[in-house]
């Protein structure tokens, strides 16, 4: 790195921040370098945002100071607008949606007096990297969420800024997006040494950054180099617990054999929008199968019809031999739905909730001290439920679809910004129920490394299901269809990546991680060595990886859509 | 230096002419209020049910009867027989007013003696029972006349009533109701629909998060604010040309004024209306909290203080404070004026400078309050 790069441009001094009496900020301080991409992670509500706000002058703290390239921005919050690129929180939040994309893109020209040929060339090279440009005409309204997420970005970037604030920039969307985005930051801090200082609430995202803070509760846990923190999860969950986490992740042996529900070329189309597209699917008895896909790839909508609650425009559906929809009551009787957000009654306790779904499912007699002993709510019954933090109340939902025993459970994104605590303690009883008592559960999900907790996953994507196998086979197939992964490690990545980069074209940058993919592997290790040896950027290690997750959804969504990027 | 406020102004419009709520509060539905209210709402009393209950069942009763309904105001709905009947008929809702005739009646009146009739009104609504009771004791009154002058005819003399009143009424000659209603219509619908969707162009920029788009960027307050409301004052001013052609080419309500004026009245009028939907959007935080707090603060003064349905000389001190506080007051002088009584510039210049300074102030007061801040 050179001598440039070792400035600091923002420098945050003991900020605190109110909401009420809750305090969602606690004294954070830290330093961004300029160049750098710098990760805040941690779950919701552990004042990520809060400090993004803060750093872009919308917010103001109630003690302590921020600093971009010198300028409190706690006091002169105008004099900093010019040079930073914020983006919000959401799947872009900051788009007009009746407006075109073309549109929108010109209003940020406008809003930002930005040069006409700065413009221009800017325009031309982002739209060019999120392969937007054949959708200029096309209304933002009718963008999927990666597009909009793109396209928010390509606004946020469009005047060129110095230092851009991207809160929670790649929850719930596609990997692909995700990948194009990650591509973009990194080929913008490698040209014009941006920096870049984002949130987000995936652990795996850790890697893609230089630096990390750890967040939870207002505070920052530990901020250090990725490399330093392998499995960022466990470190955080020791972090909190303050002990080591034991593994709780148990894989059955057994092969299932009987089948409990069967999906036949099942197809929901709303107007001209198909939300699942001819989805065939067979669910074995005590499996855990996940549904993996970001927001809006129909895995709401598809759980929703397997449990009747929404009627199939074609196809069939049967649940242990029943048919979904003629017969809905005996079906409702076998099945446990959590929906997304889940509706608890926040202004009775935990026992009144429980006692109500108990009423409406009418179970009689159950004994509700071992559910409280089993889901780990002892002692929380007289609370209310607005009371209770986010992660236990989704326990709680759980409690509820699961009080009259069904064979089979669906659950609809029961952990999505939850943290990894609370998480890891929802999964156990995910594992137990499935385990000890043979329970069948279906578990959508938006998390990448929550996937490989499944037994099977099947892989959503604007409405189709792109792959369905176990983890190890999804990886595996990956490499069939791009290649196996080479990971390269330098310190002078940003040399090394210029060289690799015109040898190989399927290839990402990690934080300061390269990685390529080959069929050739032996060939491939040998030609980089060469390379890098003859650029003499000493030292390096070259070794082959496992697939990500990730990584084989890009390479699935790739094939079914007959791309070649 | 204007580059970004046209940026703005352009960005906005797009958004509003693709926005089919919006467009259905700009142009369906003020349309439709209009057509509605022209046809319903129209004060004039005619044709009133009426029933009788005579016990007299004379020829000079019948006379009497006749003189009610021979007039355009009442009309006969039917001769009851008995209280009861003419009860359960004014329960109903089927007369309005029930006349009882006495038994004696006749010979009375031949006996040249006093003789009362009742009259049973329905009270519900005060202001129809005033004017029910004006009318009938105006035909009582000219019977009265009628009898005098043929009593006075069989001693072979004729009487004459020594004081006639000839009333002429201005402007609106012949007291029609929409010559009053219609203006005072395009006041208020003008007030309705640009503040119902004036104040959701700030605040929905806040639910949905592009406000920040603004927050975080170099654009100052007044671009911001000024910028985003010159759409709406410019399709609501297509609004009032609507209006204004229906209420003098469908509803023909008399306009002897200067169109120009009342256009340039309008614009400022428009200006205020949307303004203050304005500030209302940029104190609250979402869009159905603007909508209820426009309606409250906004609308209802209008119709109830700005002098549309009854003149504020009329009101308490009270009223008469809030009348100073709604744009649709000066607004709505300005339009009677013009239409009905075709003023000059002269008469209503001091309600354009209201005008002119009521705009200012809520547009500085938007400015000011709008901080570039969360919280």
């Amino acid at each position: 790195m050179g001598e440039t790069l070792n400035s600091v441009v923002i420098r945050v001094e003991r900020v605190s921040r109110f909401y009420g009496n809750f305090q969602a900020v606690k004294e954070v301080s830290f330093e961004i370098k300029k160049g750098e991409v710098f990760g805040l992670i941690g779950p919701d509500g552990a004042g990520k945002s809060s400090i993004i706000q803060i750093l872009a002058g919308v917010l103001t703290p109630n003690s302590g100071r921020a600093f971009i390239n010198g300028i409190d921005v706690t006091k002169e919050p105008e004099r900093i607008k010019a040079i930073i690129g914020y983006m919000p929180q959401g799947l872009g939040v900051n788009l007009y949606d009746n407006l075109t994309v073309e549109e929108n893109i010109n209003f940020f020209r406008d809003l930002r007096l930005i040069p006409e040929d700065v413009f221009k060339k800017n325009k031309k090279i982002l739209l060019e990297i999120t392969r937007l440009r054949p959708f200029l005409n096309r209304q933002v309204k009718d963008l999927s969420g990666g597009m909009r997420q793109k396209l928010a970005l390509i606004c946020t970037l469009l005047h060129l800024p110095d230092i851009i604030l991207l809160d929670e920039p790649t929850t719930g969307v596609d990997p692909l997006s995700r990948q194009d985005f990650w591509k973009i930051i990194h080929s913008l801090v490698k040209e014009r040494q941006i920096t870049v200082l984002l949130t987000t609430s995936y652990m795996d995202e850790a890697e893609r950054c230089h630096k990390i803070a750890l967040m939870h509760e207002g505070r920052i846990l530990l901020e250090d180099f990725p490399e330093n923190l392998p499995d960022l999860e466990n470190i955080f969950i020791e972090r909190i617990t303050g002990k080591k986490p034991e593994s709780f992740v148990c894989k059955s042996s057994k092969n299932w054999d009987s089948t409990v529900i069967v999906c036949k070329n099942v197809s929901k189309v709303f107007g001209d929008f198909r939300a699942v597209d001819k989805v065939d699917l067979e669910v074995k008895k005590g499996e855990i199968l996940g549904l993996l896909g970001p927001n809006g790839a129909g895995k709401t909508t598809l759980i929703k019809m397997m449990c009747g609650l929404l009627e199939p425009s074609e196809g069939k559906i049967s649940i242990l031999e029943y048919d979904v929809q003629k017969e809905r009551t005996k079906v409702w009787n076998m099945i446990g739905y959590m929906s997304q957000r889940f509706s608890l009654y926040k202004d009775l306790t935990v026992k009144e909730n429980m006692e109500l779904y108990a009423g409406l499912y009418g179970v009689k007699n159950f004994d509700l001290e071992e559910f409280f002993q089993r889901l780990g709510l002892k002692g929380l019954e007289k609370k209310l439920v607005k009371d209770l933090p986010f992660g236990i109340r989704q326990r709680v939902a759980l409690a509820c679809a699961l009080l009259h025993k069904p064979p089979i459970l669906f659950l609809d994104e029961p952990t999505s910004g939850v943290d990894p605590v609370a998480r890891r303690n929802f999964w156990k009883i995910i594992y137990q129920i499935s385990r000890e008592e043979g329970t069948t559960v279906i578990v959508s999900t938006h998390y990448m490394d929550e996937a490989e907790h499944c037994d099977r996953l099947g892989l959503m994507n604007r409405g189709k299901l792109i792959a369905l196998g176990t983890p190890e086979e999804i990886k595996k197939e990956s490499e069939n269809i791009s290649g196996y992964l080479l990971q390269i490690k330098t310190p002078h990545f940003h040399k090394a990546y210029e060289l690799i980069f015109q040898e190989f074209n399927e290839n990402s940058i990690y934080g300061n991680k390269i990685f390529v993919r080959t069929f050739e592997i032996e060939n491939a290790k040998e030609k980089i060595k060469n390379l890098l040896e003859a650029q003499n950027l000493l030292p390096f290690e070259i070794k082959q990886v496992s697939v990500s997750l990730q990584e084989a959804f890009v390479d699935f969504i790739k094939r079914t859509e007959g791309l070649n990027v | 230096m204007f580059k970004r406020f046209v940026g703005i102004v352009k960005k906005e419009f797009i958004e509003l002419l693709r926005d089919k709520l919006a467009l259905l509060l700009i142009f369906i539905a003020p349309v439709l209020v209009i057509f509605l209210e022209g046809y319903g709402l129209v004060l004039d009393v005619k044709k009133i049910p009426l029933a009788f209950l005579d016990y007299d069942k004379s020829k000079l009763s019948r006379e009497y009867i006749n003189s009610f309904v021979n007039s355009e105001y009442f009309k006969l709905y039917k001769l009851v027989n008995n209280y009861k009947e003419a009860e359960e008929l004014i329960k109903k809702g089927g007369i309005r007013a029930l006349i009882v005739i006495p038994p004696d009646f006749s010979r009375k009146l031949y006996k040249w003696q006093n003789v009362q009739v009742q009259i049973l009104v329905d009270g519900t609504y005060p202001n129809r029972s005033q004017i029910i009771k004006g009318y009938v004791s105006a035909i009582n009154s000219k019977f009265n006349m009628k009898l005098l002058q043929n009593y006075a005819e069989t001693f072979g003399k004729e009487i004459k009533f020594p004081i006639e009143i000839e009333m002429r009424a201005w402007y609106n000659p012949a007291l029609e109701s929409k010559n009053f209603i219609m203006p005072g219509e395009l006041v208020t619908i003008l007030c309705f629909y640009p503040i119902l969707i004036s104040c959701l162009a700030i605040v929905r920029e806040k639910e949905l998060g592009s406000i920040f788009n603004f927050y975080c960027s170099p654009a100052r307050p007044w671009e911001i604010v000024l910028g985003k409301a010159i759409p709406y004052i410019v399709v609501s001013f297509l609004t009032y040309l609507i209006l204004f052609f229906i209420t003098v080419f469908v509803f023909k309500t008399k306009f002897i004024g200067n169109f120009i004026a009342l256009s340039i009245g309008s614009f400022l009028y428009l200006s205020c209306t949307v303004g203050l939907g304005f500030l209302i959007s940029s104190f609250t935080k979402t869009q159905i909290t603007a909508m209820l707090l426009a309606f409250v603060l906004a609308v209802l003064p209008s119709y109830l203080y700005s002098g549309y349905l009854c003149p504020i000389s009329s009101m308490d001190l009270s009223g008469q404070i809030m009348s100073k506080f709604i744009p649709a007051t000066y607004f709505l002088k300005v339009v009677r004026g013009i239409y009905l009584k075709g003023l000059g510039l002269g008469f209503y210049i001091n309600n354009l400078f209201y005008l002119c300074l009521y705009a200012f102030i809520v547009y500085t007061l938007t400015i000011l309050r709008f901080k570039k801040r969360i919280g």
